[in-house]
């Protein structure tokens, strides 16, 4: 199978004060196109600053991100830019949803990022809402809706523009258990559906017992943690 | 810009009009600084250029001496000795700065004949000319302790009608002068300046002997060799420069009130923004 993701020795500091704290320090691994991997690994290991790299957010100090056979590390600022836009899809832990735009209109605004206008826009939108069961909401206001509806309104945004990989951050993280045991197995089907690789961080058990495979985040090295032992239907 | 953006941007301001009026209020009044400021910079660099143009009159060259001064006494030998077809005029000044009530003004002594003479035709001299004035005027000038003449706008912001006599305050003693004329249509550069008798300047100034400066007009044909004639005639301490050079040391040194004005203005604008998106 296709190897979408591969990160190869890649390394990150940061300074804090006259210390320099290695987070990353030649992290390895490869992930297949349409696997679900999910990066554990305790508080400060660096799983954020993992993303940040993969998607090109923030640069590496050594090593390379090669996405869909293309080197993210080897782009400038504009090229990751929509080089992300278009290929990329993100949840958050805190939904980053825009409060003064309504719920369609959120999702909507990836597509016109991407080139997407008018009718044929609303139309990939309101489908991407009717994929997570918010059809009868598009109009609302995303700050009426619950914690589990604006997390799917979030997967729902991360997927409409049908990216080749889903980064998520603790998309769990800000939800109740029974949210998150119905938005997760919604984010794992539809990327699945849609042969989406997805890579989530996280510290919730349940979440990477869902996962295709756990690696965990240790010492700036990403190593292959015990085979989960449940899978998402 | 995209649908969509566009109406989260102004959802956001309608959302929090609290915001929208202070950012719209605080941007005004930015604005409306540094536009404030401009203009009165620009304003006061006008009506200094024109005091000077008032002060300077027609003349192209100035002598200038230390804190002294120059010795009256050059004057005279100068007119003198220049060649009567040579093409240079000469007067004398004596300045300082008085108070006339809570005004600070600057009080010219001339010679209203050699300033008319260096004015030549078609400028207008720093003093009554005597072609035009009355006999009486030029009487009560020469002759007349305190004479002294202001523009006729000064004159209406002081409420002072001709004859009246005043209180001038030179060098923290007081001293009468009397309105004996007004210039009509005098121009914003005499608004602070008032005119008197060389003479009557030396003694008020405290230079009784000694000239500020002396103006000098070269016109006509090759003024070159009469001005290295001027420089000749010269003692060490004096100097014989031009006007423009003149000037152009008086606006660098408000050069750096300008810049202080401005900072003022782009700081005050600064602060305004800081207060707006510090919310």
């Amino acid at each position: 199978m296709r190897t979408m993701l591969i990160v190869r020795s890649l390394s990150r500091s940061f300074r804090e004060g006259g210390r320099v704290h290695q987070v990353l320090d030649g992290a390895d691994a490869q992930v297949r196109c349409g696997e679900t991997v999910a990066v554990t690994g305790r508080s400060g290991s660096g799983k954020s600053t993992l993303l940040n790299l993969i998607s090109g957010i923030d640069r590496a100090d050594r090593g390379t991100v090669e996405i869909d056979g293309r080197d993210v590390t080897a782009m400038g600022e504009p090229a990751r830019t929509l080089f992300r836009r278009a290929h990329i899809g993100f949840v958050y832990q805190f939904f980053n949803l825009i409060p003064t735009l309504d719920v369609e209109e959120n999702v909507r605004l990836v597509l016109e990022l991407n080139g997407a206008r008018g009718a044929q826009a609303r139309e990939r939108s309101l489908a991407a809402l009717a994929d997570v069961d918010l059809r009868e909401r598009a109009h609302s206001a995303v700050d009426q809706l619950s914690g589990g509806e604006q997390q799917r309104v979030a997967i729902a945004r991360a997927l409409v523009h049908r990216p080749g990989l889903l980064l998520a951050d603790e998309p769990t993280g800000n939800l109740d258990e029974q949210t998150a045991a119905e938005v997760l197995p919604v984010l794992l089907s539809l990327a699945r559906a849609r042969g989406t690789t997805v890579v989530i961080v996280t510290h919730d058990l349940a979440l990477s017992r869902l996962a295709d495979r756990v690696l965990e985040l240790r010492e700036g090295r990403l190593h292959d943690a015990a085979a989960p032992r449940a899978r998402a239907s | 810009m995209m649908p969509t953006l566009r109406a989260a941007s102004l959802r956001h301001l309608l959302r929090h009009p609290a915001q929208l009026a202070l950012a719209l209020i605080g941007l005004t009044l930015g604005v409306g600084t540094i536009v404030a400021v401009d203009v009165a910079t620009a304003s006061s660099q006008r009506a200094f250029e024109l005091s000077l143009q008032a002060v300077n009159g027609a003349a192209t060259h100035q002598i200038t001496g230390g804190p002294r001064g120059i010795d009256e006494r050059l004057y005279p030998q100068l007119r003198t000795h220049a060649n009567a077809g040579a093409p240079l005029r000469f007067a004398p000044l004596v300045t300082g700065y008085v108070g006339v009530g809570e005004r600070t003004m600057q009080l010219l002594g001339v010679d209203p004949f050699a300033a008319a003479q260096l004015a030549g035709e078609g400028q207008v001299a720093a003093a009554p000319d005597p072609a035009t004035e009355g006999v009486e005027g030029l009487r009560r000038w020469f002759s007349e302790p305190g004479a002294v003449v202001m523009s006729a706008a000064t004159a209406r912001q002081l409420g002072l009608a001709v004859n009246s006599r005043f209180d001038v305050t030179v060098g923290g003693v007081r001293q009468r002068a009397t309105l004996i004329g007004r210039i009509e249509d005098a121009g914003a550069g005499f608004d602070a300046a008032l005119l008197t008798d060389i003479a009557q300047a030396q003694e008020w100034l405290g230079r009784v002997g000694r000239l500020s400066r002396i103006d000098v007009r070269a016109s006509g044909g090759a003024p070159e060799a009469a001005l290295a004639w001027l420089r000749a005639q010269l003692p060490a301490d004096l100097e014989l420069h031009t006007t423009r050079a003149a000037a152009r040391e008086s606006f660098a040194m408000t050069d750096a009130f300008t810049t202080n004005l401005k900072a003022m203005s782009l700081l005050a604008l600064l602060v305004g923004t800081f207060l707006i998106y510090g919310r």
